[in-house]
């Protein structure tokens, strides 16, 4: 009569356990473990970089004739746009600011390093919002000429920035006690969001000067260095006003 | 079935917390990471006073929007709560089965393995610009980027779907219920 189920110790856990197999409890942390790697390669890939389509031919027509129209609007005929791109100067300065932007650690764009009164360096990688740099900017005012130690980073050598000369396209007072370098590629849409934060903190700062130097990823936009260099013709054949004209309307489109 | 394991786990504030801490944690890592170099320089330093700093990481934050395209800001968050809420999920599987006397060593081990690799997984992604970007060029296939359709958001997709799946596995096994099987 006695109709009990009898359990020996060790039957409960095999029991009342659901029916499942080593490859089934694997099944979370590997999940999880492929997770991780894919919001890494998601983040790499796009939201931590620049991200782009692969122009085509009409593309690249396009991105001729709206250099050309632009740099008209700047005051640069296309015969003496075409002429400045044949000597290959300006290919020369862009390529010395790309030299530059990766001696300086740069990995991606938009790369940007704040000089401080004292000479202090402040690398900003990818394109903080207006508030964050005006943050930064109260930062660098209250530390004054207090040298710090930027470089936690090895990769990172904000001290080999090219000092700023004649020659590059500046925006504010060249007697500024704070100094933003930017490089920047114009077909980059975080560089374009970063030159309006810019613009942002130009208008409500007068003790910053903006230095803009060119950084054309050429895996990822094609296009991006012929712009560059486009602009340094214009720049250089019309001055500081229409580099920044052109530069400006390229970035709004 | 998800919607009563998650009410169950979620009717004890605790691992309502859990959850939120985690995916903060998560989501200020991956925004931040990119600039720890800044950062480091500027809660180290010595002049500046601890409110400035505090406003200068918060709006740090603001590179969600400015950083990211829409798509990618929104699988980050998406990924970032999934995560907090495995974890809650995995905490309350791993002390109900302990609770019950039900659970094998095993499984404890492979719950805490998952915990874990979880862990590592979110410091591979959010370091993946340095990790990814130097096998990538090791390897020489970068150039491989561009003929993804979404120029690799895919990545972010895929960990969203596989934390979902997760998230899933995991809701069923706590609805599991105590019996025997037939």
């Amino acid at each position: 009569m006695n109709e009990q189920p009898t359990q020996t110790p060790a039957q409960p856990v095999i029991a009342l356990a659901p029916e499942q197999s080593i490859w089934k409890d694997l099944l979370i942390p590997a999940s999880i473990v492929i997770a991780g790697i894919a919001i890494g390669g998601g983040l790499y890939f796009s939201g931590g970089g620049s991200s782009a389509g692969t122009p085509g031919l009409a593309a690249v027509e396009t991105t001729v004739e709206r250099v050309e129209r632009l740099a008209k609007d700047a005051g640069v005929s296309t015969r003496a746009l075409n002429t400045c791109l044949e000597s290959g100067d300006s290919k020369a300065l862009v390529q010395a600011d790309v030299d530059n932007a990766v001696e300086t650690g740069g990995r991606g764009t938009p790369w940007s390093i704040v000089i401080g009164p004292g000479g202090q360096t402040y690398p900003i990688n990818g394109a903080l919002p207006a508030a964050a740099i005006s943050q930064l900017l109260e930062i660098v005012r209250a530390e004054g000429e207090v040298p710090v130690d930027p470089n936690a980073s090895p990769d990172i050598n904000t001290d080999a920035v090219a000092p700023v000369t004649d020659g590059d396209w500046v925006r504010g007072d060249r007697n500024a006690t704070i100094t933003i370098v930017e490089y920047s590629d114009v077909d980059c849409p975080f560089c374009s969001r970063f030159h309006d934060s810019m613009k942002q903190v130009m208008a409500a700062n007068d003790d910053v000067l903006w230095v803009y130097r060119h950084f054309p990823l050429d895996q990822l936009h094609p296009q991006a260095r012929f712009v560059a260099e486009a602009a340094e013709c214009v720049g250089s054949l019309e001055g500081q006003d229409a580099f920044w004209s052109f530069i400006d309307a390229y970035f709004v489109g | 079935m998800m919607l009563s394991a998650l009410t169950r786990v979620y009717r004890q504030p605790r691992y309502v917390i859990v959850t939120l801490v985690v995916a903060l944690v998560t989501i200020s890592t991956l925004l931040l990471l990119p600039n720890q170099a800044l950062l480091v320089s500027v809660i180290t330093s010595p002049t500046i006073d601890w409110g400035t700093k505090l406003a200068f990481f918060i709006s740090l934050h603001g590179v969600l929007l400015t950083n990211f395209t829409w798509f990618a800001a929104t699988y980050t968050v998406l990924l970032a709560i999934l995560l907090g809420v495995n974890v809650s999920l995995l905490w309350f599987y791993i002390v109900r089965s302990r609770r019950l006397a039900r659970v094998d060593s095993r499984l404890t081990l492979t719950g805490i393995g998952g915990f874990v690799s979880g862990i590592l997984g979110i410091g591979c992604a959010a370091c993946g610009t340095v990790i990814l970007a130097g096998a990538f060029k090791l390897l020489g296939i970068a150039w491989l980027l561009t003929y993804l359709p979404w120029q690799g958001a895919e990545f972010g997709v895929l960990g969203v779907l596989l934390l979902g799946l997760t998230t899933y596995t995991l809701c069923k096994r706590i609805n599991d219920p105590v019996t025997c099987p037939v």
